[in-house]
């Protein structure tokens, strides 16, 4: 029978705990040091390589044509997120409030492709956009087109597949911070005379905020660093800074630089994530608690 | 219950399938591992080529007969004459792939120069029953194929069909979408001569006039392809109507979707795809093996059964029919109407070529 | 009353409805236009088929390169998943429940793979991997895998323990057992759909990780998603949708049977 001191016991054991628990997260932290922060510490070291020394640096700023492709990709990118959130939004809302089986269906709809492979999901997107694609065929069946659309191996692939691939992401977030919100306010405003439309607006959107930020987020820094995706389905215009960094370590061999575009497409894609984690936390505070709503 | 019973069973089963596949894998992956048997490990051979209807005529009339005959495993890799890629595994001092097609003569020049490449070993080959432009210290060519303008003859069935450069620059006369190579390697050549320059006077390339031109035809181009697979792909789905392409790969593809798809040999690129071995390659004695085997007459017109390139070896083409000849980019009628691809000019001036045509590609 | 109610159970409306199920349509197509295409018997990819044949998934069961990219990419996925979930729930639970200094800051070098592009890792990989030969390796992809699976794990353990009441650990110890005894018969049962989603999502991000496969893998040592890509760039037959089709089927199989052992009652 051990001598229990209940309090002083447990008191004294949250002390040592905690320094105990604090040692948990060494190895995480090891491994994710030497395998991937080791990493990009040596592509730093390669992108100053070279003579001079930091000259790919000066390359990329000097010359506009790699700015410009950092432009186009942020707007890509920019295009993708809002087209994420505007077929997002009404899906996570309907599954918030559907009945259980149908909201199984829906987790089932977004999961599944979710979990195929990213190639065959852009590949997926060359098929159906084609000159002889579905797309076109239907379009031309109905008399809408007389000549098929160019609809892939332009930014309209493009966007259109990398939407697709980064969707769930969009729409787990937004299920999320619907799903967190008390029925209760929507029957109160109803009770209250809102119309649906005052209730999307006044109750729903304000208190989603915070998923719409970090779906946003999530979707654009993703989008920022594709290269796949719109290596399959865009055009010559469509090049993204991804690309280009597989260009220059592949084809032209001339990692500094390609380490130079690397690194500095990450420090850009870490700000934005960054300012984001910090934004929403912002956000949280300026919305209201529903508890004390009054 | 319920939870724990549902967990134990996952685990079962997921732990047999680790063991299962732990035991499958061994035979499956192949991977080199260290062998302590009495009897030697079956050697094995990694080849790099080009993928797609070509590299499965190289297996079915070099690969395949060649395992038979010596036991060698070969590994097969594919990619599309990225020097750089050559260059960086050669630095690094284990290169992945013992023996590679090198399809672009400049590859070799730039290897020989960059000291890349394994010089060849020619003992037991007679180097007369060749092509003298056929081989090199570093390199063993074993078929003639070139790069060409290609089209669906259906689309032209009312009309003349296109013919050369000319033509596939003229989107007036030849309207519809078009796809060129997403590299400069015989790209610029094709550029000048649609902009007038004689076949005979191509080089030195003038870089700056082909770019301009190429500037003509930069908006007609919907899709630049970087695979030997695409063009014919783009044509039998109709996705473009006028292709640059190896000219195998169009008349496979012709005999596979049952399609008229054509060949115009005026202005074509005439070069050889050829066996060379990165510096360092481990099995390079089973490298040179495959070489020796694909300098049999038979066996090189076993390749040229499956795809329409011309063997190096003037005694194979008495073998071969009028019909069969006519179809080779290597045959006499047909050479006269194309230039050779110069790999010592793009040895010299690929790299800053690569760097204008990437520049080029980016520019609104 | 029945307005209320009515208003309740009416919304979203029917545009908002309509759009999901357009979404829903969005969502379908190309999995569907994949699945169509693998059954063609045209190496082309026309669509819709004018002939259908099995022959693509014989050459997928069939092929050696297939059937070994597949075994490797499971054999690692499953390494992958067993090592991030270890060691990443560890860090989950010092994370939520340890005291230190700079947490948020050392949470963000956890999870930074999530936000580094892959590109980016795969070049940082590639470079540091080639000097220490262990490109085309297996032991090479595992490593680079779970650096890239461990912040998923770590999210999900996390999000399970943060759940958990303090007060049923210290009640556990206040009654005498060891912590080693509170972790294995008190907190890891509560955990445990956190953790089950951990190894599933690290499972996951490992078989279908495709770009910094491209600079790891090789002949030697080649994923599924390699496999898939050289396929795609090269051979350009449907033998890549074939076992994508296959695949598909079977990742719907597990989240159906997953989300329908993990139902709730009816009704709201």
């Amino acid at each position: 029978m051990r001598d229990v001191v209940p309090g002083k016991r447990v008191r004294a054991e949250r002390g040592g705990a905690a320094a105990r628990d604090a040692l948990l997260v060494v190895p995480c932290l090891a491994y994710v040091a030497c395998a991937f922060i080791g990493p990009l510490a040596y592509m730093a070291v390669q992108s100053v390589q070279g003579s001079p020394a930091g000259g790919a640096y000066a390359r990329l700023v000097r010359e506009p044509v790699y700015a410009q492709v950092f432009l186009n990709t942020a707007f890509l990118a920019a295009v993708v997120t809002i087209a994420a959130l505007a077929l997002g939004y009404p899906l996570a809302l309907t599954a918030a409030m559907a009945t259980p089986r149908v909201r199984r269906f829906l987790v089932l709809v977004v999961a599944v492709p979710f979990w195929t492979s990213l190639l065959v999901r852009s590949y997926a997107w060359l098929v159906l956009l084609q000159q002889r694609g579905i797309v076109n065929q239907v379009l031309l069946d109905l008399h809408v087109i007389d000549e098929p659309l160019q609809l892939v191996y332009n930014a309209t692939g493009v966007v259109l597949g990398m939407t697709y691939v980064l969707l769930p992401y969009m729409v787990f977030s937004l299920f999320a911070s619907i799903r967190a919100i008390d029925p209760k306010l929507y029957r109160t405003a109803a009770t209250l005379g809102a119309s649906r439309t005052e209730i999307f607006w006044r109750v729903l959107v304000p208190l989603s905020r915070s998923g719409v930020v970090a779906g946003s987020s999530i979707v654009f820094v993703l989008a920022i660093g594709f290269f796949v995706t719109p290596a399959l389905l865009g055009g010559l215009r469509q090049t993204t800074i991804g690309m280009l960094i597989d260009a220059q370590i592949n084809k032209i061999l001339d990692w500094p630089f390609g380490s130079a575009l690397a690194l500095t497409l990450t420090i850009i894609v870490v700000s934005i994530a960054m300012l984001a984690t910090r934004s929403s936390a912002a956000v949280r505070r300026l919305v209201p608690d529903p508890e004390h709503a009054p | 219950m319920k939870t724990t019973f549902r967990k134990t069973i996952l685990a079962t089963c997921t732990l047999a399938l680790l063991l299962f596949a732990a035991c499958r894998g061994e035979q499956a992956t192949n991977a080199p591992t260290a062998t302590t048997a009495t009897t030697a490990p079956p050697r094995e051979l990694v080849v790099c080529s080009y993928g797609g209807a070509f590299q499965e005529a190289q297996r079915k009339a070099f690969f395949e007969p060649f395992e038979k005959e010596t036991g060698i495993k070969i590994k097969e890799a594919q990619w599309s004459g990225e020097y750089a890629k050559l260059k960086a595994m050669v630095d690094a001092g284990q290169p992945t792939w013992d023996l590679v097609t090198a399809a672009e003569a400049s590859i070799i020049a730039r290897g020989a120069r960059d000291g890349v490449l394994e010089r060849i070993d020619y003992t037991g080959i007679d180097k007369t029953k060749f092509y003298p432009e056929a081989l090199t210290d570093y390199s063993f060519g074993f078929d003639f194929f070139s790069t060409a303008l290609a089209y669906n003859a259906a689309d032209y069935a009312t009309g003349a069909p296109p013919k050369d450069w000319k033509d596939f620059w003229d989107t007036k006369r030849f309207p519809g979408r078009r796809s060129l190579r997403n590299d400069p390697r015989t790209t610029l050549e094709f550029a000048l001569l649609a902009d007038g320059v004689p076949k005979d006077k191509l080089y030195p390339l003038d870089v700056d006039r082909a770019f301009k031109s190429l500037d003509k035809i930069r908006n007609g181009v919907n899709v630049w392809w970087t695979t030997g697979s695409q063009p014919a792909q783009l044509l039998a789905n109709g996705e473009v109507r006028l292709v640059s392409a190896f000219n195998g790969r169009i008349s496979a593809a012709a005999v596979q979707g049952k399609l008229p798809l054509t060949v115009s040999w005026h202005g074509g690129a005439l070069d050889t795809d050829s066996w060379i071995i990165p510096k360092g390659a481990k099995n390079r004695d089973a490298a040179l093996a495959l070489i020796r085997y694909t300098a049999r007459p038979d066996v090189q017109l076993a390749l040229t059964r499956y795809i329409a390139y011309g063997p190096t070896m003037p005694e194979a083409y008495e073998k071969l029919s009028a019909t069969e000849r006519a179809q080779l980019p290597s045959s006499p009628e047909n050479r006269a109407l194309q230039f050779v691809f110069n790999g010592e000019w793009w040895a010299e001036h690929e790299s800053a070529v690569l760097e204008r045509w990437n520049k080029w590609q980016l520019a609104k | 009353m029945t307005a209320m109610e009515r208003g309740h159970h009416s919304f979203p409306g029917p545009v908002v409805r309509a759009i999901a199920a357009g979404t829903v349509l969005f969502l379908v197509a190309p999995i569907a236009a994949i699945a169509i295409v693998s059954f063609s018997a045209s190496r082309f990819l026309e669509f819709p088929p004018r002939e259908y044949s099995l022959r693509w998934y014989a050459n997928a069961l069939t092929d050696e390169s297939w059937r070994a990219a597949l075994l490797l990419s499971f054999k690692t996925a499953v390494i992958v998943a067993v090592l991030a979930t270890m060691i990443g729930g560890l860090a989950a639970y010092g994370f939520v429940r340890g005291r230190f200094r700079g947490k948020a800051a050392l949470l963000g070098i956890a999870l930074s793979p999530l936000v580094v592009p892959g590109i980016v890792t795969a070049v940082g990989m590639y470079f540091v991997f080639a000097r220490f030969g262990l490109i085309e390796t297996q032991a090479g992809l595992v490593l680079a895998h779970t650096a890239l699976a461990l912040p998923v794990a770590l999210i999900s353990v996390a999000s399970s323990v943060s759940t958990l009441e303090r007060p049923l650990e210290h009640a556990a110890r206040s009654l005498g057992a060891t912590p080693f005894e509170t972790f294995r018969y008190v907190t890891l049962p509560l955990i445990r759909p956190g953790v089950a989603v951990a190894a599933l999502f690290a499972f996951v991000t490992s078989f279908d990780e495709p770009v910094v496969a491209l600079f790891i893998a090789g002949t030697h040592a080649e994923t599924l998603p390699k496999r898939m890509w050289d396929g795609i760039q090269y051979e350009i037959d449907p033998t890549a949708t074939a076992m994508s089709t296959m695949l598909v089927l079977f990742a719907a199989a597990v989240v159906f049977v997953v989300t329908w052992l993990r139902r709730e009652p009816e009704g709201r």
